[in-house]
């Protein structure tokens, strides 16, 4: 039992360190998640709705 | 530290909820596109494919194995964005969407009602494992069919307790394999039947659903269910993935560009099966008819192996998930605790006789569940979020809410789930409202949770109740051109 609580106590310093190393942006350089992207999944969203309007509509 | 201690914590960083920082992520594009196609491909894209292609004709089973998928798969994969910017799992991020207590209720519901998939998997490798057994001259009993499925839960745990280096290196092998046959299959199905044959045959159970309108809308609504039944499992992968795009696009790849293709083999294999009067969802029926041995052999083989591999990466994945409710469980016991839950679900059969059930109730939890996670962490919080609170750090917890409870989340969940049993009785097979079908209702149960939560959190009072964390040390993510 002791040995897990010292275990728990050691998981939150690590758990606060990594918090702390986030908070001070560890992504730099990363390659995010842009506009480029989202707007290349939403025209490929709308094209395939429109794909299924028109299956619904002409080929049932 | 002490060595035990730091192989503790670095074991805690991929069986466990420790946030993976830069240096912990081990998949980089390719890795996490072959490692998501390894999960999803399994034999559940046959029975799906199967499944549709009884119910449509050729042309519009093939258009709905593909096309709903990417339409919800690429608005749900927005979600894996999160876990990935923060090396944490989805399932501590949504402690601040639903609140410590609901995001609990909601977890053990979705990751309990996700373990049917790997029970229809297990029982297509008993399936499959039986007939290669009867070609090798080994007789299996029908008896004996729930223990070679208990033995692909197994391999699966044996291999989950490995970690996802392990599997990370087995999918750079296996999944190849898998597409290779799949194709191969495919192409020998196509060379003993003619196109023109396919689109003429008609569906065995064309007559389930009123109009062959009707039967279109109920295929596309099991579509999107089916990839709403990855929403639990979005986060393991994604944490450990090295950047967004690659976590995002990968994904998308694996999840619906690699399942749709082995759905649309289900399709074509079991319509051909089909016009020779054989109908079954069980791919090894199927290719029992191939008339090569060797092929057969190889076929059914990949399925076995695709099926272990799946289980694999779902026993992973899913045992991660539950350690938000208490990150010092013992990984491997957990996985060992939901193996022995399969087995049961396994022996139980009750999976395939309520197959369209449990299909909807991917679909009611996991539609509205992303619509409102990415409306919360996109449009609501703006991307500013609390660790602390979702970590409970020295007693931050801005995240209690209303007795463990987002208020206006819960209340959008409600009605989403509300408006999808408006529309359809998926008990029944029952449409309620025609007119509402039209848009299926794990389409406007995504809608309707995702824009009264937006709504409901444009309120002044809801707003500052939503952003009670605003008031603690954010993490702000550096804007694009923004030196950090």
């Amino acid at each position: 039992m002791k040995k897990q609580e010292e275990f728990l106590e050691v998981l939150d310093q690590e758990i606060e360190s990594r918090i702390k190393t986030i908070e001070a942006s560890d992504y730099e350089g990363v390659p995010e998640f842009n506009k480029t992207d989202g707007i290349l999944s939403a025209v490929t969203i709308v094209v395939c709705i429109g794909i299924l309007i028109f299956t619904y509509n002409f080929l049932c | 530290m002490g060595n035990k201690a730091e192989n503790q914590i670095n074991d805690e960083i991929y069986t466990g909820v420790v946030p993976a920082l830069k240096k912990d992520r081990i998949y980089d594009s390719k890795a996490i596109t072959i490692a998501a196609a390894g999960f999803g491909v399994a034999s559940w894209c046959y029975v799906q494919g199967g499944w549709i292609s009884s119910l449509l004709p050729f042309h519009l089973a093939v258009i709905v194995s593909l096309i709903p998928m990417i339409v919800f798969g690429l608005l749900m994969m927005l979600c894996v964005i999160i876990p990935t910017r923060y090396g944490i799992d989805l399932w501590i991020y949504q402690k601040a969407v639903f609140g410590y207590g609901f995001c609990s209720i909601l977890c053990i519901v979705a990751i309990l009602t996700n373990w049917g998939w790997y029970a229809v998997n297990s029982n297509v490798f008993a399936n499959a494992s039986s007939t290669l057994l009867k070609m090798a001259g080994i007789p299996v009993s029908s008896a004996a069919i729930p223990w070679l499925g208990s033995l692909c839960a197994i391999l699966g745990l044996v291999l989950a307790m490995k970690g996802p280096h392990l599997v990370k290196y087995a999918t750079y092998i296996m999944v190849p394999c898998l597409l290779a046959v799949g194709l191969l299959l495919l192409i020998k199905t196509m060379s003993t039947t003619t196109l023109t044959d396919l689109m003429n045959s008609k569906p065995m159970y064309a007559d389930t659903y009123p109009s062959t309108k009707i039967a279109f809308l109920c295929m596309v609504e099991a579509m999107f269910g089916f990839i709403f039944a990855w929403y639990p499992v979005l986060g393991s992968m994604s944490r450990i993935t090295k950047t967004e795009r690659a976590s995002y696009w990968g994904q998308s790849a694996g999840y619906i560009g690699a399942m749709a293709f082995f759905v649309i083999i289900g399709v074509v294999s079991s319509t051909l099966m089909g016009n020779l009067g054989v109908y079954s969802t069980d791919p090894t029926d199927w290719l029992a008819h191939l008339g090569n041995p060797v092929w057969q052999a190889v076929s059914i083989g990949a399925i076995a192996l695709a099926n272990i591999t799946t289980q694999t990466l779902g026993c992973y994945c899913l045992s991660l998930a539950t350690k938000i409710f208490k990150p010092s469980w013992d990984y491997r016991k957990i996985a060992a605790g939901y193996t022995v839950f399969v087995i049961a679900m396994i022996f139980w059969q009750g999976v395939w006789e309520y197959y369209n059930v449990f299909l909807a109730a991917t679909a009611v939890i996991g539609a509205p569940a992303c619509a409102i996670i990415v409306v919360d962490y996109f449009l609501v919080r703006k991307g500013n979020v609390s660790l602390r609170s979702m970590f409970k750090i020295k007693g931050e917890d801005s995240y209690e809410y209303t007795f463990g409870c987002n208020i206006p989340a819960v209340i959008s969940f409600a009605l989403a789930v509300a408006s999808y049993l408006f529309i359809y009785d998926p008990l029944n097979y029952v449409v309620r409202n025609e007119t509402l079908m039209k848009f299926t209702p794990t389409g406007i149960a995504f809608v309707v949770a995702g824009l009264s939560y937006f709504l409901m959190c444009q309120i002044p009072a809801v707003k500052a109740y939503v952003l009670r964390d605003a008031k603690e040390a954010e993490v702000k993510y550096p804007e694009e051109g923004v030196e950090a």
